[in-house]
C-alpha cells in the first residue's frame, strides 16, 4: 500500500458519511477527519462513547433549541455517550455487555479517546479493558498533549518538545510512552497504528477490526494546527512526513505476537518533519536532529527486528 | 406579582424525568462564518496547452485517451489542428519541454500520443461538409499547414474556401521539405483528403502573381485573402563557388526527393547548415547512397538547434557532425571537389547575449566532397506581393502578431511567410487564428486577441506525494541498418494500450481530473460531487486549506474571503 | 425459605433477586462476600448477568454507567476506600439520572488502613444525589435492595443501600429470602424511559458550557425528583409490606411516646440503643429513639414533626466531618431549626473507625444527657472503653 491512488485499486471508499458539517472541531483538525474516515467503515450500527477531550466538540454541546426542546447538536450522525475523563475504555465495556445482555451483538461499541485519556489518565481502564478482552473498539488520536485544555504536555509528547506546561528552555524530557507496546503486552486480538495521511489504509484497518471479537486498538496520529503550531492546510502533509521519516511507522500487531509493517517509508530526514511544526522550531540545530534521528532510526531497527 | 429572579422551569424534554439527554445535528453551526479564505475551483492552464503553438488541449485529450474516449479525443484534438498524424510524426514538441513531469522523472510522450490519436482519426468516416453555408468566398493563397489549416477551420464555420498550391502537390514544406522517413506520404495525404473532403477546392499548379494578383482575386469575389505561402526560398551562402556544379541547396534537394526525382547525390556530400532542414538533407543523403555526409555546423553542439533526437538519430545512420566550423570556400574547377572550412571560437558571452562566433585565424581545412547542400535558412518569396502590403527588412509579411491582420483590412497572412518562429505547429495555429480574424472581418465585429489570463499550472502547484515514478514509454525505432536502405518511416507509434499506459502518466497539471482527494480530506464534509463536478458547500467550509493543499495537480485555489463578501 | 446467613449474602440474595443484567465489582474488604456470592450465582447459572471483575471501583461505577444507559439493571457493591475512588462517578451517575444501586459497607476511612465499621465513607457522599437507606439488620439489607430498585427506577436516581462493616455483613442471623416469582410480582423488568442504542441516535450528556441554564434546570429536575423519593418510598415499602409482611418505612419510632429524650441513631448502634431504652423505660426514665432509615434524602418532615416539642434530643454519629461535627446531628439541627418548640440537640461521636459501641457506653451517654440542661460543646466525644 503506498500512495492514495495505488490503493483506489484495491479498496472501494464507501460513499455515506457519518459526520455532519457544522461540528465546531479546529479548521483542519485531523480527529474530524479520523472519525469520518472510521464511522464510513463502522457504519450507522455503531455507538461513540467520548470522554472529557476535544472530540467532545464532535459531540455537540447542550442548548435550547426552538420552543424549549433540548437539543444538542453533535456532528456524528451515530449515538454518542459522554463519560468522565479516564473511563472511556470500562465504560464502553459496560455499553458493550449492556447491548449484549439485551440481545445486540452487532452494535459496534467505539470508544475515543485522546492521549491523555488514553496513555495516562485513562491507561488504567484501558489495560483493565484490554487484558479482560472486552469486545470493544479503541481509537486513540494521538495529538501528542492535552489539547482541549490548551496544550500542556502529556506522556505521548514527544521528547523535547514544546508544550505550555513544558516552555523552553525546558521543554518536555523522556521519550513518547510506546502504547503500542503496552497494549501488544496485553495479547489484543488487534492492534494498529494509521494517520489521516493514508486514509485507505486507516479504512482496510478499522474494516478488518470489525471482523475481529475481543478489543481492538488504534493508535492515529493526529496533527494538531493549533497545538503543533502550523498552518492547517498542512495537517496531512505532516501526517504523511511523520511516516515518511520513520518517525511514526504504520504497522499492526496481531494478538500480541505478529507485527506486519504495512508501508516501508522512503526514509526522508526527520528535519522534514520537524521544521514543518511551529512546537519543534528550537530542535532545528545539527546537534538536535542529529540525536533525534539516531532515536528514530533505532526505534525503526527495533520494530523491523519484531516482524 | 412575578418576581424575575424567581426561577421558571424551561426545558421540555425527550421524557419526563428530563435527563441530559437530546437529539440534534450540528447542522445549525454556519461554520463558514470562521473563515478568512476560501478553496475556488479554478482550473489553471496546463504548461503544455500553453506552450502549445498551434493552440491544442493537449491535457483535455490525453484526459479523453486515458478513459478510452478515442472519438472525444479526435474531436477535441480537431478543434485546433486538423494534422494530428502530421503533427505527431513532426512537432519539435516544446510541450514535452514544458511538461510538469519531466521534473518528476520523464516528460509524456506526448507527441507520440498525438500521433495514436491522429492515425485513429484517419480511420474514421471524418468530417463532412458543414450544412449550412455561408455566401462569402474566401481565398488562401499556399497548401501548407498554415493554410489548410486556416482553410479548414474557415469550412467548418461555413465559409466556401479556394486554396491555390502553386506546385503540383499540396501541402507545402509538409509535401516538399520533410522526408518520407519522418512523414509517410501516405499519412500527409489522407489528412489533407480529410480535409478536403469538408468541401474546400485545392487548385494545384495555381500560382497567384502570375496570372491572377491579389486584387484580381478580390475582384472575383473574394471577400478576403489568406496569404501563407510560406518560406521556400533558400537563401545563399555567399561564397565564391556557390553556382559549381554539385552544389544545391537544401530545399530544392529535399522537394526533388519527395516528389518522386530520386537523383544520385555523389559519395562525398557536405550539408552547411545548422538547423532542421541540414539535417534532414544529410540523412537524405545518406539514404541515396552517399558514403560520407557531413554537416558543417557553426554552433556548438549545445547551441544546435535542432530536435535532439533528430541529430541523435543521425549520427547513428553515419552523419558526421563538425562543431564549430564554418565554410570559407569552395574548391574545384567546375564541379565541386572539396569543401575549405575554418573552425569557430564560442566567444565571451555579453550580458544576456548569445554567446558571439568568432572565427579562428589559420584554422582552416579541408575536406574531401563532391557535393555539397546549402542549408543556411530561408525566406518567403514576395514578389507576388505589390507594394501596398507591408513588408518587414528580413522579407517577411508584417502581421499583427494577434489578429494576423496587415495593413489592408481583407489581407492576412501567417505561417512561416510572416516570419517569427517557423515551426508546423506555429503554422497551423497561425491558420486557426487568422480563420477567427477573417471570420470576425466579414461578420463586421472588431477584430479582437484574446489575452490568456489564467495562471500556468507549475510544477509548485503540483502536490507529488499522489504519484508514482513511472518513466514514459519507449518509442521504438527500426535498426539503423534497416533505416539508411530506403525511406521506410523510422519511428514507431503506440499501440492502443501503450498509449493509454502513457496518458495515465498525466499530472493533469491544474485541471480537475475527478480524483476525489478534496471530497476525501475534507474535515467537514463540505466537498461534494454531482455530475462530475465538485461542490464545496460555503455555509460550512472553514476556510482549512486541506483540499487546495492535498489536490495532486493544484486545481484549487484559495482566495480572500473579503473578495467574496463584498 | 429461611436461611441464616451473613449481611453480606442477605445483600448478594436481594442482588439476585433483583435480576439485574449486569454486574461490576472490585473487591475490598468487607464487601467480598457480596461479589463472591454473587460470582457463585452467576457462574452456576442461577443468576443470568454479565459479570465483569474490572480493575477498580472507579471502573466498576464506569462500567455499570454504560450499562445503565443502554437500559438494563446494574448492580455493584463496595466500601471506603471504593467507594471514596468513585466519588466523581457518583455526581455523575445521579447527574445522568440512572437508576444503579450498590451495596456500600460502612467502613473506616484510611489512613491507616483499617476495616472497622464507620459511617464517614458513604455519610460523605451526602452530596452526589444518591438516594442512601441504612441497614438494621440482614433481613433489611435484602428487602431494601429490592426497594431501591423500585424506587430508583421510578423516580431515576441511584441508590445505595448501607450497613456496617462486620457487625452487620460478616454475622450470621435468619433471613426470609422471598421467593422469585413472589419478588418478581413486586419488582417487574426494568423499562427504560431513555436508552442508548444504535437505532435512535442521541446524544447522552454533552457538554453544558455554552448553555449552563439547561445544566441548572437538571440541577433542578434531579432535586425535585429527590423531594418525591418520601412519597415513592412510603408506597414502595407499603406495597412490600402486603406482599412479604415487612417494611421499614423513612424513620422508625421506638418508645417516642411522651419522650423526655430522644436517641436519633442508624446502623447497627440501634439495636444496642433498643436495650438501653428498655432499660431506661423499665426504671421510669421516658427515653425514645429514632431511627433514620433514609438518610438521604434527609427526612425532614418526619424529623420535625416526631421531634418537635421534645426537650432533648441526643444525636449518635459514628462518624464525623472533620471542622463541622457529626454529619447526622449536623442534619437534625438543619431540619429543626425553624420549629419553634425545639428540642435541644446534643451531637456525640460515638464508634468511630471501628470502636465498639456497648450497653454501658450507651447508658452512659443517656445518663449524661438527662443530666445536662445542654451540651457544653458542639461535639461530645465518647470516651473510648479499651
Amino acid at each position: 500500500m503506498t500512495s492514495l491512488l495505488a490503493e483506489q485499486e484495491k479498496f472501494i471508499v464507501p460513499e455515506e458519511e457519518y459526520i455532519y458539517q457544522g461540528h465546531t472541531l479546529c479548521a483542519g483538525c485531523s480527529a474530524a477527519l479520523i472519525i469520518r474516515y472510521v464511522l464510513k467503515v463502522l457504519g450507522p450500527k455503531t455507538i461513540c462513547v467520548v470522554p472529557a477531550c476535544c472530540f467532545t466538540l464532535m459531540s455537540g454541546r447542550a442548548a435550547f433549541g426552538p420552543d424549549s426542546q433540548l437539543t444538542m447538536p453533535s456532528g456524528l450522525r451515530v449515538s454518542v455517550l459522554n463519560c468522565a475523563f479516564e473511563t472511556a475504555a470500562v465504560t464502553a465495556s459496560g455499553v458493550k455487555a449492556g447491548l449484549e445482555a439485551q440481545g445486540d451483538y452487532e452494535t459496534t461499541v467505539l470508544a475515543v479517546a485522546g492521549d491523555g485519556g488514553t496513555f495516562d489518565i485513562g491507561l488504567q481502564a484501558l489495560s483493565g479493558a484490554a487484558e479482560r478482552n472486552d469486545d470493544i473498539m479503541y481509537l486513540c488520536y494521538d495529538n501528542e498533549a492535552y489539547m482541549n485544555t490548551g496544550i500542556q504536555r502529556s506522556s505521548a509528547t514527544p521528547d523535547g518538545c514544546w508544550t505550555t506546561t513544558t516552555p523552553l528552555p525546558r521543554p518536555k524530557q523522556g521519550a513518547k510512552k510506546n502504547i503500542m507496546e503496552i497494549i501488544a503486552a496485553h495479547k489484543v486480538p488487534y492492534a494498529a497504528t494509521a494517520t489521516p495521511a493514508f486514509p485507505l489504509d486507516l479504512m482496510q484497518k478499522v474494516s478488518k477490526a470489525k471482523q475481529k471479537r475481543g478489543t481492538k486498538f488504534f493508535h492515529v496520529l493526529c496533527p494538531c494546527p493549533t497545538g503543533w503550531r502550523f498552518s492547517p492546510e498542512f495537517t496531512i502533509k505532516i501526517s504523511r512526513m511523520a511516516v515518511e521519516s520513520k518517525v511514526f511507522p504504520l504497522y499492526e500487531i496481531e494478538d500480541g505476537e505478529k507485527y506486519t509493517i504495512n508501508y516501508l517509508p522512503r526514509g526522508v530526514s526527520v528535519r522534514q518533519y520537524l521544521e514543518l511544526q511551529g512546537r519543534f522550531r528550537h530542535l532545528l540545530t545539527e546537534q538536535h536532529i542529529a540525536r533525534i534521528q539516531e532515536n528514530v532510526d533505532h526505534n525503526w531497527e527495533r520494530l523491523v527486528r519484531r516482524v | 406579582m412575578t418576581h424575575k429572579a424567581i426561577f421558571k422551569p424551561l426545558l421540555k424534554g425527550i421524557v419526563p424525568i428530563v435527563p441530559p439527554i437530546a437529539r440534534g445535528d450540528s447542522l445549525v453551526n454556519k461554520t463558514g462564518s470562521w473563515r478568512y479564505v476560501r478553496p475556488v475551483y479554478r482550473n489553471k492552464l496546463p504548461p503544455c496547452n500553453h506552450s502549445c503553438p498551434a493552440n491544442e488541449d493537449i491535457q483535455g485529450y490525453l484526459s479523453l485517451i486515458k478513459q478510452g474516449r478515442f472519438l472525444q479525443a479526435w474531436e477535441l484534438i480537431r478543434r485546433s489542428n486538423p494534422f494530428p498524424a502530421v503533427l505527431g510524426r513532426v512537432c519539435a514538441h516544446p510541450c514535452e519541454l514544458a511538461c510538469n513531469r519531466r521534473r518528476f522523472d520523464e516528460a509524456i510522450v506526448i507527441h507520440n500520443v498525438e500521433r495514436f490519436l491522429g492515425d485513429y482519426g484517419l480511420t474514421l468516416p471524418g468530417e463532412r461538409k458543414i450544412r449550412d453555408r455561408r455566401g462569402e468566398k474566401i481565398a488562401v493563397i499556399g497548401s501548407g499547414p498554415a493554410g489548410l489549416s486556416c482553410a479548414y477551420h474557415l469550412a467548418k464555420m461555413g465559409y466556401p474556401v479556394t486554396v491555390f498550391e502553386a506546385l503540383s502537390v499540396p501541402g507545402g514544406m509538409l509535401a516538399v521539405g520533410i522526408p518520407e522517413y519522418c512523414l509517410p506520404k501516405e499519412v500527409l495525404t489522407a489528412e489533407i483528403n480529410a480535409v478536403e473532403r469538408l468541401g474546400i477546392d485545392i487548385q494545384t499548379n495555381v500560382a497567384i502573381g502570375s496570372k491572377q494578383s491579389l486584387d484580381d482575386l478580390l475582384g472575383q469575389g473574394y471577400k478576403a485573402i489568406f496569404i501563407a505561402t510560406g518560406a521556400h526560398k533558400s537563401m545563399k551562402l555567399g561564397l565564391s563557388g556557390e553556382e559549381k556544379d554539385g552544389t544545391v541547396d537544401a530545399l530544392s534537394f529535399l522537394r526533388e526527393v519527395n516528389l518522386g526525382n530520386r537523383g544520385s547525390v555523389g559519395d562525398k556530400v557536405a550539408v552547411i547548415g545548422e538547423n532542421n532542414v541540414a539535417v534532414n538533407a544529410a540523412r537524405v543523403a545518406i539514404r541515396l547512397g552517399a558514403k560520407y555526409v557531413s554537416i558543417i555546423c557553426r554552433q556548438s553542439k549545445m547551441d544546435m538547434p535542432t530536435r535532439n533526437e533528430e541529430v541523435k538519430l543521425a549520427e547513428e545512420e553515419g552523419v558526421h557532425i563538425i562543431y564549430l566550423a564554418a565554410p570559407s570556400n569552395i574548391l574545384g574547377e567546375g564541379r565541386v571537389a572539396g569543401l575549405e572550412c575554418i573552425r569557430m571560437r564560442l566567444g565571451e558571452a555579453d550580458k544576456g547575449q548569445v554567446p558571439r562566433l568568432t572565427p579562428i585565424k589559420g584554422s582552416e581545412f579541408v575536406i574531401d566532397v563532391d557535393t555539397i547542400i546549402t542549408a543556411v535558412g530561408r525566406t518567403p518569396d514576395l514578389n507576388f506581393v505589390n507594394h501596398e502590403l507591408k513588408t518587414s527588412p528580413m522579407g517577411t509579411l508584417v502581421v499583427d502578431a494577434g489578429t494576423l491582420a496587415t495593413n489592408k483590412p481583407d489581407i492576412f497572412a501567417g505561417g512561416d511567410v510572416t516570419g517569427g518562429r517557423t515551426t508546423v505547429a506555429r503554422a497551423i495555429g497561425d491558420g486557426m487564428r487568422a480563420s477567427v480574424s477573417i471570420d470576425r472581418y466579414i461578420r463586421g465585429e472588431g477584430l479582437e486577441v484574446f489575452r490568456e489570463k489564467t495562471p500556468i499550472a507549475g510544477f509548485k502547484d503540483l502536490n507529488l506525494a499522489y504519484f508514482q515514478s513511472s518513466l514514459g514509454a519507449q518509442i521504438s525505432r527500426l535498426p539503423v541498418a534497416d533505416r539508411i536502405k530506403g525511406f521506410t518511416e523510422v519511428e514507431g507509434g503506440f499501440t492502443e494500450s501503450v498509449a493509454i499506459k502513457e496518458t495515465e502518466r498525466c499530472f493533469s497539471c491544474g485541471v480537475c481530473d475527478g480524483c476525489d482527494n478534496c471530497w476525501l480530506v475534507c474535515p467537514d464534509v463540505t466537498i461534494s460531487r454531482k455530475n462530475g463536478e465538485y461542490q464545496v458547500n460555503y455555509d460550512y467550509c472553514k476556510g482549512c486549506g486541506l483540499c487546495v493543499e492535498e489536490c495532486p495537480r493544484g486545481a484549487i485555489t484559495m482566495e480572500e474571503e473579503a473578495k467574496w463578501r463584498r | 425459605m429461611e436461611k441464616v446467613i451473613s449481611g453480606n449474602y442477605a445483600a448478594a440474595y436481594g442482588a439476585k433477586l433483583a435480576r439485574p443484567k449486569f454486574i461490576a465489582c472490585y473487591p475490598i474488604t468487607p464487601q467480598t462476600t457480596i461479589i463472591e456470592k454473587l460470582a457463585d450465582f452467576c457462574s452456576a447459572g442461577e443468576l443470568e448477568a454479565k459479570f465483569i471483575p474490572v480493575e477498580s471501583e472507579h471502573s466498576a461505577m464506569a462500567a455499570c454507567i454504560g450499562a445503565a444507559n443502554t437500559g438494563v439493571r446494574t448492580f455493584t457493591a463496595t466500601s471506603s476506600q471504593g467507594l471514596a475512588l468513585m466519588h466523581e462517578l457518583l455526581f455523575w451517575a445521579a447527574g445522568a439520572r440512572l437508576p444503579i444501586v450498590m451495596s456500600n459497607v460502612h467502613r473506616t476511612l484510611a489512613p491507616p488502613t483499617n476495616l472497622g465499621a464507620d459511617q464517614t465513607d458513604s455519610f460523605a457522599q451526602r452530596d452526589t444525589g444518591w438516594i442512601q437507606l441504612e441497614c438494621e439488620s440482614a433481613q433489611e439489607i435484602l428487602d431494601s435492595i429490592l426497594q431501591a430498585y423500585r424506587i430508583a427506577e421510578e423516580v431515576m436516581l441511584p441508590c445505595m443501600v448501607c450497613h456496617d462493616a462486620f457487625y452487620l455483613s460478616h454475622t450470621y442471623e435468619p433471613v426470609d429470602i422471598p421467593e422469585a416469582e413472589l419478588v418478581d410480582s413486586y419488582l417487574p423488568p426494568y423499562v427504560p424511559p431513555f436508552k442508548l442504542d444504535s437505532e435512535n441516535r442521541l446524544t447522552f450528556y454533552a457538554s453544558s458550557t455554552r448553555c449552563p441554564a439547561t445544566q441548572y434546570e437538571f440541577r433542578y429536575h434531579a432535586q425535585q425528583a429527590m423531594e418525591r423519593v418520601p412519597t415513592v418510598l412510603r408506597k414502595a415499602d407499603e406495597h412490600f409490606y402486603e406482599l412479604f409482611g415487612r417494611r421499614y418505612g423513612i424513620v422508625e419510632e421506638y418508645y417516642l411516646d411522651g419522650a423526655e429524650l430522644v436517641i436519633v441513631a442508624a446502623g447497627t448502634m440501634v439495636s444496642t440503643i433498643r436495650r438501653v431504652v428498655e432499660e431506661f423505660r423499665q426504671r421510669g426514665e421516658r427515653v425514645g429513639l429514632l431511627r433514620i432509615r433514609m438518610f438521604r434524602p434527609f427526612p425532614k418532615e418526619e424529623i420535625r414533626q416526631l421531634l418537635k416539642g421534645v426537650p432533648k434530643v441526643a444525636v449518635f454519629d459514628r462518624n464525623i466531618s472533620l471542622g463541622e461535627g457529626g454529619i447526622l446531628c449536623q442534619g437534625i439541627k438543619s431540619a429543626l431549626y425553624n420549629v419553634d418548640k425545639k428540642p435541644v440537640v446534643f451531637g456525640f461521636i460515638v464508634g468511630l473507625c471501628g470502636v465498639d459501641i456497648t450497653l454501658d457506653i450507651v447508658g452512659d451517654i443517656v445518663d449524661y444527657t438527662l443530666q445536662q440542661d445542654s451540651p457544653e460543646k458542639d461535639i461530645i466525644w465518647t470516651e473510648v472503653v479499651m
